[in-house]
């Protein structure tokens, strides 16, 4: 089920929210073990067990860690735990792209692997394997209760398009948390920033950035203003796109009381890489920091050599967790090189005012063209795209351009706007000036409630509505 | 910051959203009750597609209320837009709704429309009968200069093909893209208007009489100052008009020409087969379905011509200039063309082999009803197998 659909919001999550608050509160969690289960088999029943599977193994590997005396047994649960959940995600994700890799490599004939991928694998498996390593650590206990671990698993607001919430933040709200309709509400006005932006936003955007990539793809005439128009619109759609079901997300749990961590920052103003991925999905970069690269030694190893070595781990890691393709590991390459830059060569921090403000410009063009190789269907496709892009004599091939621009500037407008800290900049002009900051709110809240059945309009409507997480 | 912003407004911009979302469940939840137990049961079957049809139905019962529609129509009007559903749906600058463009079609699937009409044409002066192929100027964007680069529409292009294909085998043809009268369209619709097809039929019984020198009169049925214009303004919303709702480009005015002169009709409708309606009278009262034209909920105006859409009509005319039978093959359009033509005819039957509706054999058919004219205005492929 999407967050972005009728059902979604005038069936399931007012019968949830309403369930939640009219039974007793010791069977709350029972309760939206049981909602989060069905949210879950909406789209596909069968993968249940596949989610069922992964909440028994782990919370059965975590109890058996914390109560096991020797060091040498707890390693060799916490690597059985590992190696289950990702064999897990290698099964349903990578092991079709494996095989199709070998065959082309070695022009051998292994039969096709073709199965369905659960959708939100990747994101329910980094959250069991968080647990397991937080009980492993000692840096949690180990639950007792196996529907709280399915609950902290299985947590429909963030189950199929995260943010990835760690055991650790969580445990605690899982056994107590407060409610309030302040926060009922809260909750619900962020919800509903997350469906505007997804909605109204991300998918109409997502109407310019797939034509022009698959004109790239049909090659059929791109040209550099649209190749230019085209890559701007899909870094402002994954953008919103994500973003917005992390809003939702949040939003959501906050409407059950729970507080879950931000998972972006306004990513587009980042002053460097570096500074780009601790705005860009937070909870990703902090998973793989905590439970990849601290663990191999981090920054803190004897030569150079070895922090390219685990920075190479970490980014080809996050590369691929996007997705079973090449484009998702050059992607990820790609990321690896320019923090090694940042790293080994500029440090942007010491940069001068003139230069910093470069340097910005040049972050968000690198940011942009690692965009074009995450959104092609191949390397080839993605290269072909970037070739267009700087074809300046192919400037005059504009007609599409000029189209798409026309129909779709109000969206490239807002998109650009909103992706600076707007929002709270006009907060902070309401909070210093009384009386205009008054006007301000009761239109930002009139703004917000008109914006909301906008994007109920457009999904009654049937208006363009992709779910861009199936790879994830 | 960003929760200081939305203290005390933005909680009322929540309670407004939550009552929103109550309000529209309560409708419809009661409703959806009746899908959601097989719904719920053909998941714990776990049945991959369990959940698509009560979804369907949900958004579908959504649809139906035209506000949400109608508002999102707005709002894409207000930004300026000219394309919606993903360019399935283009506005000139006249306001103007055009559908999904036309492709190219290939030389071989115009042949082999072309063959068909030649068959037809063939079979009908082996009976003795005239024939004539009408090219109806369907809507479309071929030639709107603004709209080119949206897209491009091969319609114009496709209705050439099959007339060259034509001339080149024989058949008698007319273009009515030559009769600027005729390409007058509604903004929210597909078809032309009605007095557009006036004088489509107009022109046809010219052409008539040409290629039938003393045979045929007209009578002056044609004669514009013998006809009266009802209209009813602001009440017509056409099938494009439909998916972008009422706001977009506003409505259409739906008029009729309504002969001055006495006039004894009779109507017959078949829908495979079956009598859907059976009438008679003059012009209006045979017609015209006027409970329609007169329901305020009904946008759909153009469905007042013969009483909707069916696979066979058979039209006869007591008071006719002449004892001329006609046989009419074609899809919509004709439907107030026939009204029209009918005019200056003693019988008309009108077959509609556009959608599936008539399948049976045109040539059987006239073989059955001898008709002195066969007219063919549809550029698609029809039956017309020889009964042995």
């Amino acid at each position: 089920m999407l967050f972005s659909s009728n059902v979604f919001i005038f069936v399931f999550l007012p019968v949830s929210v309403l369930g939640y608050y009219l039974i007793r509160k010791e069977l709350r969690n029972l309760w939206l073990f049981a909602v989060s289960i069905f949210f879950y088999a909406w789209g596909e029943p069968k993968f249940v067990f596949v989610l069922l599977a992964s909440i028994a193994l782990n919370y059965l590997i975590a109890l058996l860690i914390s109560r096991a005396g020797r060091p040498g047994v707890r390693k060799a649960l916490l690597i059985t735990a590992i190696t289950a959940n990702i064999g897990l995600l290698f099964v349903y994700k990578y092991a079709g792209f494996t095989i199709q890799t070998i065959n082309g490599a070695f022009h051998s004939s292994l039969p096709a692997w073709d199965v369905v991928m659960p959708i939100g694998i990747s994101f329910f498996t980094f959250q069991a394997l968080s647990y397991v390593i937080d009980v492993y650590r000692g840096t949690s206990i180990a639950q007792v209760n196996p529907m709280n671990v399915g609950l902290y698993i299985a947590l429909f607001p963030q189950l199929i398009a995260g943010p990835i919430v760690r055991y650790n933040s969580i445990a605690e709200q899982i056994k107590e948390r407060s409610h309030s309709l302040t926060g009922v509400l809260e909750g619900t006005n962020r919800f509903a920033v997350g469906l505007c932006k997804k909605v109204l936003l991300a998918n109409n955007l997502a109407v310019v950035a797939d034509k022009a990539f698959s004109m790239n793809a049909a090659g059929d005439g791109l040209g550099a203003p649209m190749a230019w128009l085209g890559a701007i619109a899909y870094a402002l759609q994954i953008y919103f796109d994500f973003s917005g079901y992390s809003d939702m997300a949040i939003g959501l749990a906050r409407m059950f009381g729970f507080h879950l961590d931000e998972n972006f920052n306004y990513p587009y103003i980042a002053k460097s890489i570096t500074d780009f991925w601790r705005r860009w999905h937070i909870s990703l970069s902090t998973w793989f920091r905590d439970y990849v690269y601290f663990p191999l030694g981090g920054s803190r190893v004897s030569n150079k050599m070895l922090i390219v070595r685990n920075l190479f781990v970490v980014w080809l890691l996050t590369g691929v967790w996007h997705g079973a393709n090449w484009t998702f590991a050059l992607w990820g390459l790609l990321y690896f090189v320019f923090l090694c830059v940042e790293r080994f060569l500029i440090h942007p921090a010491e940069l001068g005012k003139t230069a910093a403000a470069l340097y910005r410009a040049a972050t968000l063009l690198a940011v942009l063209l690692c965009w074009v190789f995450f959104r092609s269907d191949s390397i080839g496709d993605a290269a072909k795209y970037i070739v267009q892009m700087f074809s300046f004599g192919s400037i005059a091939a504009g007609g599409k351009f000029l189209v798409y621009l026309r129909e779709y500037w109000v969206f490239m407008a807002a998109g650009i706007v909103f992706s600076f800290p707007v929002v709270p900049k006009l907060s902070a002009f309401a909070g210093r000036h009384a009386r205009a900051g008054t006007v301000l709110k009761y239109a930002g809240a009139a703004t917000l409630a008109a914006l909301f059945f906008l994007s109920v309009c457009s999904l009654v409507e049937g208006a363009y509505n992709p779910f861009i997480y199936f790879n994830f | 910051m960003k929760k200081d912003f939305w203290r005390q407004p933005g909680l009322i911009s929540a309670v407004l959203i939550v009552l929103f979302i109550l309000t529209v469940s309560c409708f419809l939840i009661p409703f959806q009750w009746e899908e959601g137990i097989p719904t719920l049961s053909r998941l714990f079957r776990l049945d991959t597609y369990a959940t698509t049809a009560y979804e369907k139905q949900l958004d579908s019962r959504m649809g139906d209320d035209r506000i949400w529609v109608n508002a999102f129509g707005y709002f894409e009007r207000l930004i300026g837009k000219h394309e919606m559903k993903n360019f399935t749906i283009l506005r000139d600058a006249q306001d103007f709704l055009y559908a999904a463009p036309v492709s190219k079609k290939s030389d071989a699937s115009i042949d082999k429309v072309a063959e068909s009409i030649e068959e037809a044409s063939a079979y009908a002066e082996n009976m003795g009968a005239a024939f004539l192929f009408v090219q109806c100027p369907y809507k479309s964007f071929s030639n709107i200069e603004e709209l080119s680069d949206y897209s491009y529409d091969y319609t114009w292009q496709n209705e050439s093909d099959l007339l060259d294909d034509l001339n080149g085998r024989g058949v008698m043809t007319l273009d009515l893209r030559e009769t600027a009268e005729t390409m007058e369209y509604y903004k929210t619709d597909h078809h032309w208007t009605v007095e557009a097809a006036f004088a489509a039929a107009k022109e046809t019984a010219a052409t008539l009489e040409e290629m039938l020198p003393g045979q045929l009169s007209t009578g002056g049925v044609f004669d514009e100052d013998r006809y009266q214009t009802l209209t009813y303004p602001s009440s017509f919303t056409g099938s494009d008009g439909v998916k972008t709702g009422v706001y977009y480009v506003g409505k259409d005015d739906f008029s009729l020409l309504i002969p001055t002169f006495e006039t004894s009709l009779g109507l017959t409708n078949y829908y495979h087969g079956e009598v859907t309606y059976e009438g008679g009278g003059d012009f209006t009262g045979c017609f015209i379905d006027t409970g329609l034209l007169e329901n305020p909920v009904y946008y759909n105006k153009y469905n007042a011509c013969l009483h909707y859409a069916h696979c066979r009509s058979v039209i006869t005319n007591d008071l006719a200039p002449n004892d001329l039978k006609i046989l009419l093959i074609a899809h919509s359009y004709a439907r107030p063309m026939a009204m029209y033509l009918s005019l200056f005819c003693s019988e008309l039957h009108y077959l509609d082999p556009h959608s599936d509706r008539y399948t049976d054999s045109v040539t059987a058919y006239m073989q059955d009803y001898q008709p002195d004219v066969v007219i063919v205005m549809i550029n698609e492929e029809f039956n017309t197998e020889i009964e042995p």
